[in-house]
């Protein structure tokens, strides 16, 4: 199933951005931190939209929207 | 009774995976609720088409006018995609802008229901002897 991969994409991702986070903090490169944290959200938040897009064209379909 | 199973081990693994992120980001913590989510709508979704088949074959054998059945498999489609969205905002802390999505559902409806309302009008209008 390509939709439930999703969210262990996603849980990698977040895990991984912590992880980043947590070791720039430490080399006290938190602006970096901040970027890597908001690149993360970003493609996240892309990786999701398709999957809402398509639930969106679902729904409308079946629905008659 | 296949989708059902996977739902549930869906809910379950986003579940324990937000415990895990939720206390370090909260915001992708929220990415991946609303991938949960998705997925799980996703997963529900040729169900809900052959329930919404069995309807219009059941409502085809009652003889019900097909343009009442289309207004409700509307409204019904409208408050499936507000009420995921409200509820997301919802969880997110964000109450006030799940509201307003809930309320332009509701309008969306309303404004979905005004030609039936007005033809019950104008019937109840005709009985009445002027």
């Amino acid at each position: 199933m390509a939709s439930v991969d999703l969210i262990f994409k996603l849980a990698g991702i977040g895990i991984l951005v912590t992880v980043a986070y947590s070791v720039l903090e430490r080399l006290d490169r938190k602006e970096w931190g901040q970027l890597v944290a908001l690149a993360g959200i970003a493609i996240g938040f892309l990786m999701v939209l398709q999957e809402v897009v398509q639930l969106f064209q679902s729904v409308k379909t079946m629905f008659n929207l | 009774m296949l989708a059902l199973m996977r739902v549930v081990g869906v809910g379950l693994m986003a579940t324990v995976l937000l415990l895990v992120i939720r206390e370090e980001r909260r915001d992708l913590g929220l990415i991946l609720r609303l991938g949960a989510g998705v997925v799980i709508l996703l997963l529900l979704v040729p169900d809900i088409a052959r329930v919404v088949a069995a309807v219009i074959h059941l409502s085809e054998l009652a003889h019900i006018p097909s343009l009442y059945l289309a207004l409700l498999l509307k409204v019904v489609g409208i408050s499936y995609l507000t009420v995921f969205v409200a509820q997301l905002a919802q969880d997110a802390g964000e109450a006030g802008t799940g509201m307003r999505v809930e309320l332009a559902g509701k309008l969306a409806i309303l404004v979905l229901a005004i030609p039936l309302i007005a033809s019950i009008t104008e019937t109840v209008l005709k009985l009445i002897p002027s």
